[in-house]
């Protein structure tokens, strides 16, 4: 690992660098020292045209400017007292949350906290990471883990309308509820309730002849207290047992709860999240979360769900309080099946795996490549990041380095390797597997119809793995590339990038990364020749802690993955699913807290997991009412 | 108590895939059962008594495509009465004396970027860094002027189009999204009164439903007063869409004519389909106009940056891939925009030969056919292909009209006049001093 920031008691080496024309200091090796943390945003500065050195714009979390040298270290707790990093010993430990929070300048910024290195190389926070947030609704995956949980039924996604996303991720936060999205949840919500019916035996607990009112509303009150995350006010109780007593006149006792199913799905109570918080004694500018509301958070970010009855009774039974409080309920839920799932959901979103279900390819040229392929290519990456999950190979090194492949029946032939049981590895020949980035579902999806695309691939890197976010091609830029001639090269032909200014700027940090993954064809099959012609996959990363030289696939993803650049990417992309939102400011403290466990752990997704549920980020907001949603 | 222990065990599955294969009728969703499917007549237009007088209802409808165009065989030869369509707009020969094809038209100041066309094309505003507009489109502008008399004030019929919607805005960064399964916009146009001869089903669904959104809007008026100002902001978007259901609820009670037999079966998320999926479409459209379901309508056909592989054309690579590679993909793009120009004929003879008035549906419907991108080369949105077909009321058709750099608010703003809305500019005003003189009678 280089080029991570090392904590350890020694000599500072600062580096004086540029970020997108702000000069910033970075941190390289520390010692006793106090971190300003306000201005870090990770992914938020665009590169402009291109011009000049890359920016990067993945600030280390745990850099900045160092700004004041002679403040204490030891005994920042942080406001529960408790060590900032999960099994590391801090000195802060046992401490009174005395430590005064941070008021935000002017009254109404962000809160910016400062991370604090203690001499035994632990960091905390001078202040509380919370950011100010606003409404969201459940995605469709939200949705349907909820209705499932809640009704035992499956429903058709498509009737819903489509996530809107932060990042690359499925939020719908800050969006308001068109006519068709209202429409959508009218469809699913009666769908649902149609199904529910044909299975009421197994959610009512009276038989046939007792199908009373009086057995229907504790199904209603179970269900309603489920679905909105609270009892039921008595005014609702009132008016769900009207409702139902309205229905059961009409047709009876099933088509009372029909329509009552029907309403509770198209309530808002069931359909936001939002983000309630109450004061904590000692803290100003922040308060802490609900009970309720990190039990929502958790069940999104471990389940993508709504929570169950023992995380709702955990959270109103105020267990949720604390770090530990926190991260007793998480453990469990990370023994549930449900949680494979929720993290299936979160690599294919990050990698765009989802796409490879649109992707079309040239009949003549790929012939063996339809839905069926691309669906079972689709299910080899969902089995591998099941297997790193259940087989506790679940290590940011394992997803970019694994040689495993999933070929079931389906991929044998593609991969010409013997037919494999349904999520059984097989270990392919490490020149042809390198980690994630390297399965078929990722090199289809990042590819045209015909051919690859060097490009995507090399904007994929920068992008999603780096979050070094590209600009738009230059309005009226002819972006058309001379034709290639059968004797040119790939490579040949992209040539013409570096010809114009105009094109060189930025495509100098892009098409180099593509070069790397020419082995893999526009359906990302092997390959060692591209028309006939030898394949060069040599190139060069810039703008990362680990620049330099690469020879191809293996050697560039290493690059990524022990960069700063790199692990920081990692850690804003899970932060990012965590959270359902964008980094703020406010975070950068949360963030460094989160790195340092994960690097700490030699990068365990579970460890980064855990301290993402303890962090302050994850359990504090800042109350500030928003004036614009252009606030966020 | 209840048997509700919600730790949810759905089971691994790819349920995704499942589900995008399953997109076919779902009429069954609201009618509890299989009998409403089997109950559908074939359509015959049984007019509602608005539609058939002699003032029929004026409508609008956009049809969109991406990625630019061929522009040497997109502008006609010639100039003014005397001219000659090209190949891609040849298939819309039947039509020529109803056409009004507007050249030299520009985004003006032209937006950042590459792929922003969409944000600006119908809301003429400068779209922030996620390419979204920054103000109402046109078509949300129209639907609120001229759409409150109808069912829906507006509806938008995709292809394989963005689902969240980057072309139709409520407001600035309020997308209103367009439906992409023909099946669910019919379930969602017509279900209300399509229970066949059930009409005790019928009227209980009604209730229900009217029973259900009165107790939504009662939790949302809940939900509301707890918000932070811009959370209720959020909120109260959704109590209107909450309003519009309602809305199209009672208005599907006084309508008496008869939904469409549409063909079922059909993948509507494999984009392969898009040749069947036009026609149903298309079939669709002429009967929500019958019907006067909507007076605005938007057919977005994929979305921007799309790459779909138009095989049916003859083409082997995605479309915005060839669109960056002019000349070698001159052909290929030119037959994608011929057969385009041909699913628009197939939809203008539909209205064509549905009588209404004395005339034809077609004497009170303006289609305006747009892309946000003149050449897709360069991302040009200088000289933007523009065709109309229809709007004979207003526009003296029958002409191929060429300006000198005239700012593409003004075109927008001579479609709102020609829609009866009484209007100077249309976004920015700066650049939307309007109407685009000479186009209209």
């Amino acid at each position: 690992m280089t080029a991570k920031l090392k904590l350890e008691v020694g000599c500072a080496e600062v580096r004086e660098g540029s970020s997108g024309g702000r000069t910033t200091t970075h941190l390289r090796d520390l010692g006793l020292g106090r971190l300003s943390l306000g201005f870090l945003t990770l992914g938020s500065l665009t590169l402009g045209a291109c011009s000049g050195e890359l920016a990067s714009t993945a600030e280390p979390a745990g850099s900045g400017t160092i700004s004041d040298g002679t403040t204490p270290v030891a005994g920042v707790p942080t406001p529960d007292g408790v060590p900032a990093v999960p099994g590391v010993p801090t000195s802060g430990t046992g401490l009174p949350p005395a430590t005064p929070g941070v008021t935000p300048a002017g009254g109404s910024g962000p809160v910016e906290g400062e991370v604090v290195v203690g001499p035994d190389g632990t960091v905390s926070c001078t202040a509380t990471s919370a950011s100010k947030t606003t409404l969201r609704r459940l995605t469709i995956n939200e949705y349907a883990n909820a209705v499932q949980a809640l009704l035992g039924v499956e429903i058709d996604e498509t009737l819903l309308a489509a996530d809107t996303t932060t990042g690359p991720f499925a939020t719908n936060r800050a969006t308001g509820v068109s006519l068709p999205a209202a429409q959508g949840y009218q469809g699913a919500a009666e769908s649902v309730a149609e199904a529910a019916l044909g299975r009421l035996d197994q959610l009512v607990s009276c038989d046939g002849g007792d199908r009373n009112a009086e057995c229907a509303m504790d199904f209603i009150q179970d269900f309603a207290h489920l679905a909105y995350r609270r009892a039921l006010s008595a005014d609702e109780t009132a008016e769900l047992d009207a409702a139902y007593r309205a229905g059961e006149d009409e047709q009876g006792f099933a088509y009372g709860l029909r329509g009552v199913i029907e309403h509770v799905l198209q309530s808002p109570f069931f359909l936001y999240q939002v983000e309630r918080s109450e004061p904590v004694a000692g803290l100003t500018g922040v308060e802490r979360l609900t009970g309720v509301s990190t039990a929502e958070k958790l069940a999104s970010f471990l389940w993508e769900s709504i929570p169950d009855r023992t995380l709702l009774d955990a959270a109103e039974q105020g267990e949720l309080a604390t770090p530990a409080g926190v991260r007793l309920q998480a453990e469990r839920m990370l023994n549930e099946p449900l949680a494979a799932e929720a993290f299936v959901s979160f690599f294919g979103q990050w990698f765009g795996v989802e796409e490879i279900e649109l992707a079309q390819k040239d009949p003549n040229l790929f012939p063996g490549f339809d839905r069926e392929l691309a669906g079972a290519m689709r299910q080899e990456t969902e089995s591998f990041v099941r297997w790193m999950f259940e087989s506790n190979n679940f290590t940011l090194r394992e997803l970019f380095t694994s040689n495993k492949a999933f070929p079931g029946e389906a991929l044998a032939d593609f991969y010409g390797v013997d037919e494999a049981a349904p999520g059984d590895p097989v270990d392919l020949d490490s020149s042809r597997r390198y980690g994630m980035v390297t399965h078929p579902s990722v090199m289809a999806t990042h590819s045209h119809a015909t051919k690859t695309s060097i490009v995507g691939r090399g904007a994929f890197i920068r992008e999603k793995l780096l979050c070094q976010p590209l600009p738009d091609p230059p309005a009226d830029v002819d972006t058309s590339l001379p034709e290639r001639d059968e004797t040119q090269s790939a490579r040949e032909q992209l040539a013409a990038h570096r010809e114009q200014a105009a094109c060189f700027g930025c495509h100098s940090l892009i098409d180099d990364l593509g070069f790397a993954f020419e082995n893999f064809d526009a359906v990302g099959a092997y390959r060692t020749t591209d028309n006939g012609m030898p394949i060069d996959t040599s190139g060069e990363l810039s703008g990362t802690t680990t620049a330099g030289a690469f020879s191809g696939a293996d050697e560039l993803i290493e690059q990524v993955i022990t960069s700063q650049e790199g692990v920081d990417c990692a850690v804003a992309q899970w932060m990012r699913f965590a959270q359902r939102r964008m980094e703020t400011p406010s975070d950068a403290c949360s963030r460094a807290i989160v790195s340092q466990a994960f690097e700490a752990a030699n990068f365990d997704f579970r460890a980064l997991i855990l301290a993402t549920v303890e962090s302050d980020s994850f359990r504090y907001r800042d109350p500030t009412p928003l004036t614009s949603l252009e606030q966020l | 108590m209840s048997k509700i222990t919600a730790t949810s065990k759905r089971a691994p599955s790819n349920r995704a895939i499942m589900s995008k294969r399953t997109g076919l009728l779902t009429r069954r969703n609201l009618l509890g059962g299989g009998a409403a499917a089997a109950a559908l007549a074939p359509f015959v237009p049984v007019l509602s008594a608005d539609a058939q007088s002699a003032d029929a209802p004026k409508r609008i409808l956009f049809y969109v495509f991406h990625n630019g165009t061929i522009m040497d065989e997109y502008w006609p030869t010639g100039m003014g009465r005397d001219f000659e369509l090209k190949r891609i707009l040849a298939p819309l020969e039947p039509f020529k004396e109803r056409m009004t094809i507007v050249g030299g038209v520009d985004m003006d100041p032209a937006p950042g970027g590459a792929h922003t066309g969409q944000g600006m094309l119908l809301t003429n505003t400068e779209p922030n860094s996620g390419r979204i507009g920054q103000g109402i489109s046109v078509d949300q502008y129209l639907a609120a002027e001229i759409g409150q008399e109808s069912a829906f004030p507006s509806l938008h019929v995709g292809n394989h189009s963005h689902r969240t919607g980057e072309l139709w805005l409520r407001r600035a960064n309020d997308p209103f999204p367009a439906e992409n399964s023909p099946y669910r916009t019919f379930d969602r146009v017509f279900a209300d009164f399509s229970a066949g001869g059930d009409t005790s089903a019928l009227e209980s669904l009604r209730a229900r439903r009217q029973s259900v959104i009165d107790r939504v809007s009662t939790d949302l008026d809940r939900f509301r007063g707890a918000l932070g100002s811009v959370d209720q902001e959020l909120v109260d978007r959704h109590l209107t869409s909450v309003r519009e259901l309602e809305r199209a609820l009672e208005a599907s009670t006084a309508v008496t004519c008869a939904p469409p037999d549409l063909q079922g079966g059909v993948d509507t998320g494999d984009t392969s389909t898009m040749p069947e999926i036009s026609v149903l479409n298309n079939q669709l459209m002429q009967a929500i106009f019958s019907c006067d379901m909507t007076r605005v309508v938007g057919m977005p056909v994929t979305r921007p940056v799309a790459n779909v592989v138009f095989r049916w054309t003859g083409s082997t690579e995605g479309h915005h891939n060839m669109s960056h590679e002019s000349p070698s993909t001159d052909e290929p793009l030119t037959e994608i925009g011929s057969w385009l120009s041909g699913e628009i004929a197939d939809l203008l003879a539909r209205f064509e030969a549905t009588p209404e008035g004395g005339g034809s549906m077609l004497d009170n419907t303006l289609l305006v056919f747009l892309n946000p991108l003149s050449n897709g080369d360069n991302h040009s949105k200088r000289d933007l292909p523009i065709t109309m077909v229809g709007g004979q009321w207003h526009f003296d058709t029958g002409r191929y009209v060429r300006y000198q750099n005239e700012p593409h608010g003004k075109f927008l703003v001579s479609l709102c006049q020609a829609m009866g809305v009484d209007t100077d500019t249309f976004g920015e005003a700066d650049t939307s001093r309007g109407p685009l003189t000479g186009l209209a009678l």
